[in-house]
């Protein structure tokens, strides 16, 4: 069984990369791949350059995470947990920026593990990573438990870390969250990524809705057409919009409406019953739980030279699909160093 | 109570193959202990057996007072005890499990959310207790009529095992409603079941043999454990002696006692809440705990491992006070008894020591357990971090040898501590009645250093290369093997190659003029090997987190 089949990814350096997918698509599984728990048993993975499996110590140096889940000792208080972590990451934070981060999630890390709901001991995980002055940030759901004034706070602190030039991987179901911080987004259905790109290229890749009054269309390239009357309503896709409007235009069509796709539509194109991915390729992805996938993640870092990307890319290598079918590599390869047009997200 | 029944099932249904593992420890040690004995030893075997323990307090202390020489009663004297214990463990893991554990893990929340009365968990958790040992006992009750025992003595045999059975669980039902996590209530319920061993065991030691040495009459010590009610009912005993089953009554004023409270207690608390409450700590940790020379957190497992080192250690000082009280005590009554003292003086020859080292040694071969219990424990716990704070730890830059490494090295201080303490002590109480033994006292600690790190290498072994079943799997290996160790003389001839497989049959007599340490060194190598082939895929397997 794989967990991971055909996954690409590619996060690049200073990104907020959002990594979006159902429940059980495999995203825990790869952040575990790119953290060295799990070792891929095909594929590439790099994080930072480095090999996750072998390279293991000398990523986490520079790596802080956040895990979905967080259990704490339940005999230590909160305080404890946040630098025990901390200072096994190596990079302690200095006692102000500790104490601004206390207060800022309205914590008290004098209580016992044992004591602290789930939104508290997620904050432990929050401010233990954000104390700590890394390159990449792997969040993995970090706001599940969190209240909206927290899910404030960890938004601020996620841009001021991405202000500092830090890359961020953030897997989270919560659209709102990953609308306003991540410049880039990667969907993940059984496994494989199924959409990647910035979240204008993603909406431009999805149908618009058209709705207007008028003729029925004839010569454009409206998809799903459905006429009642002189209502007409239909689908076209983001690079036929000009070509739509002029017709629509010479035509007299009154009322037009477009509706871009809401990012909720986007998601729930992908979540939903509608697989993009082949269903054979996802019955032989879902529910596995090991590693030995042919998936790759590969976190790029060039930290060695300014202005270099640094890279959590996967590219899907079509080469590598074997005569069954039933393998399809992903060899996440070094990005060039490119910077983006797109940028770095912090609005 | 509603929804007892559905959590009667459950709890059963959850416990099932736990129950079997219980049957087959314990009906199935004293079936083959019966069945061994009654093949191997004829009626002036017996004698003989019942005169040496009679002569060696450290046996009354470890196995009991003999009542006598029939089958019966042997078999009796040399397991009850231990049936004892692994009774009273038994149920107070089942009742803590099934109490605070399922609070610690939130299942508890999950039932109580449901349409189940207030008492319903309680309730289903004391019947569920009540039917497996019925279970365990009834299997035990059949298994010597069986084997052609008196059903008058096999009935008070299970009746009294159930006796400490119920005892220990509303013991565990305490301990879980007193401490606020299970490991806690665990820590102290079993604190509670080897007061009751050792209690019975003094009062058996200082006990007073017979002139023929086919009895001892037990101190009154022995009457102040609830262990010691089931060996004073005699189940076996022959003339002038008889099965007397009025001590037992002794078990139903205690359940009445302990229920109580547990009610009462139960009626106050809240869910998740225990009478130790959780206090506030600092709101910052110390240096100390943030330490981790070369990538092994030994700060934080050390922190973690703190309180059972602590506790490991006092139980190593409480076994020294014993050692240190005792043995003098126990060379005066020899004395007085010329038949004991012609057998001591016999067994001293043969094994190379006085009857003071004899009882020492023998006491240190049940510390050399608990180090062997501390040390283990310490590593075994590296599986449950793994598993509940894996996620955090392992994106750290911590290595996952030094994980490994920080577990094993506070595993072997946990030992060293439990074993130095006993060897202090004691050797401080002789010095203090002027005997001098510091020599030998250093030589028994030194006998049971390759115990200790083979089961290091067990639990390492464990969690690298079979994680999922680690827990239970290193106390079978513990127990299972001290307890074939310990009889497998008794299993009869057919099977006396077994006690070879048992490391705590290789160790070094600290007593002789020469001991011979070519067990110990095999011993030590194949820890050795052990711990490097775990250390390597510890190293090589995926996180199972």
């Amino acid at each position: 069984m794989r967990a991971l089949d055909g996954l690409d990814l590619v996060v690049e350096r200073g990104d907020v990369h959002g990594f979006l997918g159902p429940n059980g698509a495999g995203k825990s599984t790869a952040i575990r791949v790119l953290l060295g728990m799990l070792r891929a048993s095909g594929g590439e993975a790099r994080v930072l350059g480095m090999d996750p499996w072998h390279d293991t110590v000398a990523i986490h140096r520079r790596v802080a995470y956040v895990p979905g889940d967080v259990t704490l000792w339940p005999t230590l208080t909160g305080g404890e947990a946040i630098d025990t972590i901390t200072r096994l990451r190596g990079h302690r934070a200095p006692a102000a920026d500790r104490a601004r981060l206390i207060s800022a999630f309205d914590f008290d890390p004098r209580r016992k593990a044992k004591t602290y709901s789930k939104g508290n001991r997620q904050k432990v995980a929050l401010i233990a990573a954000f104390a700590s002055e890394a390159d990449l940030y792997i969040l993995d759901e970090p706001t599940s438990g969190l209240d909206p004034l927290m899910e404030s706070v960890f938004q601020a602190e996620v841009r001021r870390i991405a202000d500092r030039g830090a890359t961020v991987l953030l897997s989270s179901h919560i659209l709102s969250e990953v609308e306003r911080l991540c410049s880039r987004v990667s969907i993940i259905r059984d496994g494989s990524i199924v959409e990647s790109g910035t979240l204008d290229e993603l909406r431009h890749l999805q149908h618009t809705v058209v709705a207007y009054r008028g003729p029925a269309p004839e010569g454009v390239p409206i998809a799903d057409v459905s006429i009642d009357g002189e209502r007409v309503r239909g689908s076209i896709a983001g690079e036929d919009v000009p070509a739509v409007l002029r017709w629509l235009g010479e035509h007299g069509a009154r009322s037009v409406t477009l509706a871009p796709p809401s990012l909720e539509e986007l998601f729930l194109r992908h979540y939903g019953d509608e697989p993009r991915v082949d269903r054979a390729r996802a019955e032989r992805a879902i529910g596995d739980r090991h590693a030995d996938a042919s998936e790759v993640v590969e976190a790029r870092g060039a930290a060695e030279d300014a202005g270099a990307a640094d890279d959590v890319r996967a590219v899907d290598d079509a080469g590598a699909v074997d005569d069954a079918g039933a393998v399809e590599d992903a060899a996440a390869t070094a990005a060039p160093a490119h910077p983006t047009g797109h940028g770095r997200h912090s609005r | 109570m509603t929804g007892t029944g559905l959590l009667l099932a459950a709890a059963l249904r959850r416990d099932r193959l736990v129950v079997v593992l219980w049957v087959v420890g314990i009906a199935g040690l004293w079936a083959a202990g019966v069945g061994g004995v009654g093949a191997a030893f004829d009626e002036s075997a017996r004698r003989g057996l019942v005169a040496l323990l009679s002569a060696q307090p450290a046996l009354l202390l470890a196995r009991g007072a003999p009542a006598g020489t029939g089958l019966g009663a042997v078999m009796f004297v040399s397991t009850y005890s231990y049936l004892a214990v692994m009774v009273a463990f038994m149920m107070t893991f089942f009742a803590v499990r099934h109490s605070r554990g399922d609070e610690d893990a939130g299942r508890a929340e999950l039932v109580r959310g449901t349409a189940v009365g207030r008492w319903a968990p309680l309730v289903a958790t004391l019947l569920a207790g009540a039917i497996e040992l019925v279970v365990v006992c009834g299997v035990t009750l059949a298994a010597s009529v069986a084997l052609g025992l008196p059903p008058l003595g096999s009935l008070l045999l299970a009746t009294a095992l159930a006796g400490v059975g119920v005892a220990a669980m509303l013991v565990g039902l305490l301990a879980g409603q007193v401490f606020p996590t299970s490991r806690a209530a665990n820590g102290a319920a079993a604190i509670v079941v080897g007061v009751w061993f050792f209690v019975r065991g003094i009062g058996d030691a200082l006990g007073e043999p017979s002139a023929d040495l086919t009895r001892v009459e037990s101190a009154w010590l022995s009457w102040a454990s609830p262990i010691g009610w089931g060996a004073l009912a005699h189940p076996y005993a022959d003339e002038p002696w008889a099965p007397d089953g009025t001590p037992l009554l002794l078990f139903v004023a205690a359940a009445v006692v302990l229920g109580a409270v547990v009610v009462v207690l139960e009626a106050r608390r809240e869910l998740g809440r225990s009478l130790l409450p959780e206090r506030p700590g600092r709101g910052a940790g110390s240096a100390l705990l943030g330490w981790h020379p070369g990538g092994a957190p030994v700060g934080l497992t050390g922190r973690l491992l703190l309180g059972a080192t602590v506790g490991w250690t006092v139980v190593g000082l409480v076994l020294g006070v014993m050692a240190g009280r005792l043995a003098p005590v126990i060379a005066t009554a020899l004395d007085d008894n010329p038949a004991l003292a012609a057998i001591v003086t016999r067994l001293g020859e043969e094994g190379g020591g006085d009857a003071e080292g004899t009882f020492i040694t023998a006491l240190a071969g049940i510390l050399g357990v608990i180090a062997c219990a501390a040390a283990m424990q310490a590593v075994l716990r590296l599986r449950h971090e793994e598993q509940a704070h894996g996620e955090l730890l392992l994106a750290t830059p911590m290595r996952r040898s030094g994980w490994l490494g920080s577990h094993l090295l506070l595993g072997a201080l946990a030992a060293l501590t439990t074993l130095a303490g006993f060897t202090v002590v004691t050797g401080a109480s002789l010095a203090a009645s002027d005997d001098d033994r510091w020599r030998q006292l250093v030589d028994i600690a030194v006998t049971h250093l390759p115990l200790v790190a083979i089961y290091l290498a067990v639990g390492a072994a464990l969690v690298a290369f079979l994680p999922s079943t680690v827990t239970w799997l290193g106390w079978v290996l513990l127990v299972g093997l001290m307890l074939v160790g310990e009889f497998a003389p008794l299993f009869g001839e057919a099977w006396a190659w077994i006690e070879n497989i048992s490391p705590f049959h290789w160790v070094a007599n600290p007593l002789a003029a020469d001991p011979d340490w070519t067990g110990s060194w095999w011993l030590l190598g194949v820890a050795a090997v052990l711990l490097a082939a775990s250390v390597l895929r510890f190293r090589h397997r995926d996180a199972l987190v």
